[in-house]
């Protein structure tokens, strides 16, 4: 039953944020919905019980939305769209007050259902993280240290799409440089 | 249900409550000088002349930023399954991810000759 | 030796490839220097494999600690030599190209042992996850090694395009893998069979489904007909040395992966793509034709005329579930005619091209035979042997798959790959007749025959005629047919236990 409820909970949650996403022409909008439609997906991984799963979604994407949020932060001319006007004093209060509250209950929730169980589980009794970390260091070892090479390849490919140009820009300006 | 779980739950609440009811009092009572245009920008330090819209061109150096980011990031993910189990896996986990790790820190140290850490 | 001579060749290419990155920004050395280290370790790769070649063996190295994700059998140490040769072909083809005032730095060469390194692994993984890793290596290496000269535009294009679609094709592969697993429990190929047997007369459309998604980002990769719209612009955008590189090696890991997965495994799921192939492959060879014959450009010509080539590759390929072992060696000894063809001949015209920033079409070569005769020459040979004339390699390895074909009831297949074949001879011959039959040069700075590319294309060309001839005239001499053998070794390799 709760599953059900979550399930759909999320499902709202994540396709009305990335409508958002899509729909809203202002870019910090967009941002901001997109980090939050990442963290509600990893719900859905939690309700499988691919906790694993569910951690590298926020840490991986949610990170590196917030790492690219940052950049969008600092470049784009915000102060066009954004008007902080409080108009509704007290729908603002309501909202922060229910917010507190919900906080509350996603804390305490645990307390009176400790018999929560997924509807499919990956594997009973264990916890995911744990037998992931066991298969990812005995049978597929190799994928995880190949894994390590695709990265080393991802950095290579970053510094050279991206460090040859502001190389050749140094080189032209040393050389115009020297001419004077 | 036991009083001390009734008391723990109450005062999560009283915080969870008081919370936003004290920044919101913040306002009120703290210094009223939030007319000031510094304030107002959106980003409080750094660049001051947001120019252009979302389809502003920015430097290529920035996503280069994030993009080594997210790569150390997905290195620590992998770490992650490896210290729940790490007394099982023993000496043998450990050596396997010091081998990680030491491939990833070749690439740092690439990075670092190739000086895109360097911001010019 | 122990485990570890297994693994040699894998290591020295990795190895090479990490302390190339690390040299990469040392700027006392050279990047020919650095060309001759990636060389070195090159060549000490292709030493420590070929010491296992044609020797009927399948390995598990260090099974208690790799737990048999990574294999040594015959086939793999078959596909490895090629491999290596087609990264030796390309540096040494490209000895005159890569230059610094081309923006080639230290990294490029790293990055082609990177990819190097992933398509060898592609040959020798027993296992989906393994592989799916190894292609993304070698493809993620590739698109940037396409890119490398980022102030040209061309080159970012194509680079960008390739990414696009490839990433796209990859994320096929991945999901192909976990239906799979869904329904077999096991990402290990050998055991996915084994579990699908049992489950014969049930449903198995997860299994159906994951293989063919597979199945799709092979045929990307290898340029089949739905997939084919990226190759020629992808082609003509890359360096010369990369496009030669990417159309022999790459397809040939490819291959191999493939043929690997489809003979331990999929046996009995091929069944439901026999209809499949078979459209794939008549469009592959009608469109690739097509394609071919309406290009100016020399460079393009050869990228369309490489898709006609997979559309062949295919043709045994369907068979062998029927004729097994002898359409399995005729891929291979296929792959090694068209790698050696079209290495010699992307490795001329870069050569040719090397000097300025030509982009040559057919009009270019009118009367070269006056300027060059001996470049001509080997011009003429490759795409002899690319039509598949008798006398060249080409011809054999065309004539088994054709014969495989129609001993495998294929008829209409190898009728249609004999009206195509017929119809290349026109585009690959208008090149020969332009160069003979025209009196005046166009092309008059081309650079004389010197150096190390030239001696290097000039042997490839004359393996493409001792393939195509050693065996039937020269009767005590190690003739061709040793590579047969050594490919039907290979494939009995797959099954040993």
């Amino acid at each position: 039953m709760y599953e059900i409820i979550a399930f759909y909970t999320f499902s709202a949650l994540v396709i009305g944020l990335f409508g958002i996403v899509v729909l809203s022409k202002n870019a910090l909008y967009s941002m901001t919905a997109l980090a939050g439609g990442m963290v509600f997906i990893s719900g859905f991984f939690f309700i499988l019980d691919a906790e694993f799963l569910g951690v590298v979604q926020i840490v991986v994407y949610t990170g590196a939305i917030m790492a690219l949020y940052a950049f969008g932060m600092m470049f784009f001319d915000t102060t066009r769209d954004v008007k902080e006007d409080i108009r509704c004093k007290k729908i603002f209060y309501t909202l922060s007050i229910l917010s507190a509250v919900l906080v509350l209950i996603v804390l305490s929730a645990p307390i009176f259902s400790a018999n929560i169980e997924a509807i499919y589980p990956t594997l009973e009794g264990v916890g995911n993280v744990q037998t992931i970390g066991l298969l990812l260091f005995t049978k597929y070892l190799v994928a995880f240290e190949l894994a390590a090479i695709m990265l080393l390849v991802a950095m290579i490919a970053g510094i050279v799409l991206v460090g040859k140009k502001l190389d050749a820009q140094s080189d032209d300006l040393e050389v115009a440089k020297e001419l004077k | 249900m036991s009083a001390q779980l009734v008391l723990s739950l109450s005062v999560v609440l009283i915080l969870a409550l008081g919370v936003p009811v004290l920044f919101l009092l913040s306002s009120k009572l703290g210094p009223q000088e939030s007319t000031k245009n510094s304030k107002n920008i959106p980003y409080e330090s750094g660049i001051t002349h947001c120019v252009g819209g979302c389809d502003n061109r920015f430097s290529v150096k920035f996503y280069l930023v994030a993009i080594l980011f997210v790569l150390f990031d997905v290195e620590i993910v992998f770490m992650f399954p490896w210290a729940v189990r790490v007394r099982e896996l023993g000496y043998f986990g450990l050596f396997e991810m010091f081998a990680f790790i030491a491939l990833l820190v070749l690439g740092l140290i690439y990075i670092y000759r190739s000086g895109a850490l360097k911001w010019q | 030796m122990g485990d570890i001579s297994y693994l040699l060749p894998l290591l020295f290419v990795g190895v090479g490839a990490v302390v190339l990155m690390l040299l990469s920004y040392t700027k006392s050395l050279s990047i020919s220097s650095i060309a001759k280290i990636a060389l070195g370790f090159l060549v000490l790769a292709f030493i420590s494999n070929v010491y296992y070649f044609g020797e009927l063996h399948k390995v598990y190295p260090y099974e208690n600690v790799f737990f048999g994700m990574i294999v040594s059998d015959t086939y793999s140490v078959y596909f490895n030599s090629i491999l290596l040769v087609g990264a030796i072909a390309t540096i040494l083809i490209g000895w005159d190209y890569f230059r610094p005032d081309r923006r080639f730095t230290g990294e490029f060469f790293s990055l082609l042992l990177f990819s190097t390194f992933g398509m060898m692994l592609l040959v020798q993984s027993a296992e989906l996850l393994s592989a799916f890793i190894a292609l993304e290596i070698a493809s993620l290496s590739l698109y940037v090694m396409i890119g490398f000269q980022t102030d040209n535009i061309r080159r970012v294009e194509a680079s960008y395009r390739y990414l696009v679609l490839g990433s796209l094709s990859g994320v096929l592969f991945l999901f192909g893998t976990a239906l799979i697993y869904a329904s077999t429990k096991t990402t290990f190929l050998g055991n996915i069979g084994v579990e699908l047997l049992p489950q014969t007369g049930k449903d198995i459309s997860l299994a159906i489904g994951g293989a063919t998604l597979i199945l799709i980002t092979f045929l990307f990769k290898i340029s089949a007909f739905p997939f084919q719209n990226w190759t020629i612009d992808v082609y003509d955008g890359s360096p010369l040395p990369v496009s030669a590189y990417m159309a022999s090696t790459f397809k040939v890991a490819v291959f191999a992966f493939m043929l690997r997965f489809v003979a331990m495994d999929l046996g009995y799921i091929k069944d439901y793509w026999d209809g499949l192939l078979m459209g794939v492959i008549i469009l592959t060879l009608a469109y690739g034709t097509f394609l071919a014959l309406a290009q100016n450009n020399l460079k393009r010509m050869l990228a369309s005329s490489s898709i006609v080539h997979t559309g062949y590759l295919l043709i045994a390929f369907v068979s062998i579930d029927i004729i097994g072992e002898s359409a399995s060696s005729s891929i291979i000894y296929y792959l090694i005619a068209y790698f050696l063809s079209a290495m010699g001949a992307f490795g001329l015209i870069s050569y040719i091209s090397s000097s300025d920033k030509l982009r040559l079409t057919y009009e270019d070569f009118k009367g070269f035979s006056h300027v060059r005769p001996y470049m001509s020459a080997m011009l003429s040979i490759f795409m002899l042997s690319l039509a598949g004339l008798p006398g060249t390699i080409g011809f054999i390895g065309k004539f088994y798959i054709f014969s495989g074909a129609i001993e495998a009831g294929y008829t209409v297949l190898a009728t249609s790959a004999i009206l195509a074949t017929f119809i290349s001879i026109y585009y690959y011959f208008k090149l020969i007749a332009l160069m003979y039959f025209y009196p005046s040069p166009i092309l008059s700075n081309v650079p004389p025959l010197k150096g190390l590319p030239p001696i290097f294309i000039g042997f490839i060309a004359i393996a493409v005629l001792w393939g195509g001839i050693g065996n039937t005239f020269i009767a005590f001499f190690p003739s061709i047919d040793f590579l047969i053998d050594v490919a039907k070794l290979s494939h009995r390799s797959l099954f040993l236990q």
